[in-house]
């Protein structure tokens, strides 16, 4: 079996540590993730720059590691969400258009528009208008959940914030969501 | 609606998007290769880097204390009750000069974490942020959250909140303000009916004892009044299952911590081992690791910086 598929994140970077190239197995193992979730917010061709962006980054970073946390990915998610917030804007526009509209903004071929348009059904559209709406900080959390699938643990080691943080601006963001979808519940209360 | 309909509608939102193909990654895997070639070996290991951002962080943090405190030469306490009791005197002996409710309470707030050895994903964080918080609670409160030294590439933020009247968008009533809590009784059963109300509306369904001490942990992660703190010291001191050992604050500071026991796992108050003023805490989970806070460098003061006038108020919590 390849040493890429039975070692830990950590200990792929810390051989990068002596062995730079070594890197490029974290790449192959988690750039797709993290692509497709860039992808999900900002659309293909933006993911390409913020995965580029993110990667360098994190290796230029990786002598910091910690390499008591044998997975990388929320430490590479924490990354990417710098990165994001450079598009905050456009992001912002993209689920605005799509509220509108029913079709992302990159959605340039008049059959996948129509496909798009055929699948933005009703609840879709406010929940992107939602999105638009929400804190930058308080999408990255809710996203983080949704979206990358991480922990509340994952999601504070990866921004750096406490625990008790993020659950107050996910509540916040679920608050809103819930809103979007006619919600009448009130309790926002969830376990970890 | 279910409470998870909202996370699930999400999730669905843009899932279609596929992963993306070798070919459109291999641009950026080039790019970080070539990045990777042009670095040289290294001479030797360069370890814990981190470790010495972090410890060079805790020193500053550690600096220049604010309030004097009184030092009171305690022989040695023999239970966590003791420590309870010497703390409940300490909180009334040392010198505090009571804020007007016009007044900020100014001070620094440290958490980190640590993951025990083997557990993904919680990994050490230290976090370093400064609050003034309105006396009466009756102007909005200033957040300063830093970023830590582990990740200085992360931006710093400013947040003005506002409390609500009623419960918040989370259904949880704010904190009670300094002021609110100078108007608690120091009556043992009234102020115990208080603690373990706030503890219950937290995490309800819980035994009496332990809504008391959620209450009482509650409580101390702000400042207190001297005459609510040493009060709360008292309560707390008759509680069942609390035991005594020697824990490091936040900030590195060794003292000594009353902890609690319970299925959950062991939650401590850490006490200066020598004027036994109240330091801060620690939450241990058995096999996934443990937080540590504390409240330092505590000050009053009459305004908010001048930076915060930039900043606008959010919505209240």
């Amino acid at each position: 079996m390849p040493l890429s598929t039975t070692l830990s994140d950590a200990v792929l970077i810390e051989r990068s540590w002596r062995d730079p190239e070594d890197f490029a197995l974290l790449f192959d193992r988690h750039a797709g993730h993290i692509h497709r979730y860039v992808a999900r917010r900002l659309g293909d061709d933006t993911a390409d720059d913020v995965v580029f962006e993110t990667f360098l980054a994190a290796f230029r970073l990786r002598r910091d590691y910690d390499t008591a946390r044998p997975e990388a990915l929320p430490w590479l998610y924490g990354i990417t969400t710098n990165f994001i917030r450079r598009y905050q804007r456009a992001e912002m526009h993209r689920y605005k258009a799509y509220s509108k509209v029913g079709v992302l903004p990159e959605a340039d071929d008049a059959a996948e528009q129509a496909l798009e348009r055929a699948s933005a059904h009703a609840v879709r559209r406010p929940l992107a208008q939602a999105l638009a709406s929400l804190k930058a900080r308080d999408r990255d959390v809710l996203l983080l959940v949704a979206w990358a699938d991480l922990t509340y643990e994952e999601v504070a080691g990866a921004l750096s914030i406490p625990i008790g943080t993020v659950r107050s601006r996910l509540n916040r963001a679920r608050a809103v969501v819930r809103d979007a979808l006619g919600s009448t519940d009130p309790t926002m209360e969830q376990t970890s | 609606m279910n409470d998870l309909t909202d996370l699930t509608e999400l999730r669905d939102l843009f899932a279609d998007k596929p992963h993306p193909t070798a070919d459109r990654l291999a641009p950026a895997r080039a790019a970080l290769l070539a990045e990777a070639r042009m670095k040289q070996r290294p001479r030797g290991r360069a370890v814990g880097l981190w470790r010495l951002m972090l410890a060079g962080g805790l020193v500053a943090a550690t600096t220049a204390g604010v309030i004097a405190v009184q030092t009171v030469n305690f022989s040695a306490p023999v239970s966590a009750a003791e420590v309870l009791r010497l703390a409940a005197e300490a909180a009334t002996t040392t010198p505090w000069p009571e804020p007007r409710d016009d007044q900020y309470l100014h001070y620094e707030r440290i958490a980190e974490t640590r993951s025990e050895k083997g557990v993904p994903n919680v990994g050490p964080r230290h976090i370093t942020g400064e609050v003034w918080e309105s006396v009466d609670g009756s102007r909005p409160e200033l957040l300063w959250h830093k970023p830590s030294k582990s990740r200085p590439q992360d931006r710093e933020y400013k947040e003005l909140l506002t409390r609500c009247p009623g419960p918040g968008p989370t259904g949880v009533r704010s904190g009670p303000s300094y002021a609110d809590l100078r108007g608690w009784p120091t009556d043992q059963e009234q102020l115990r009916h208080k603690l373990a109300e706030r503890g219950n509306e937290m995490y309800p369904g819980k035994d009496a004892a332990t809504r008391t001490w959620y209450g009482v942990r509650d409580v101390l992660g702000s400042p207190v009044p001297p005459k609510q703190q040493a009060a709360i010291f008292k309560i707390a001191a008759a509680l069942p299952g609390i035991e005594m050992e020697e824990l490091k604050d936040a900030t590195g500071k060794s003292g000594v911590a009353v902890t609690r026991v319970d299925n959950q796992g062991r939650e401590s108050l850490i006490f200066d081992k020598t004027s036994y003023v109240f330091l801060g805490g620690q939450e241990l989970v058995p096999g996934q690791g443990r937080e540590l806070w504390s409240v330092t460098r505590l000050q009053i003061t009459d305004v908010l910086p001048a930076w915060s006038k930039s900043l606008k108020p959010e919505n209240c919590v």
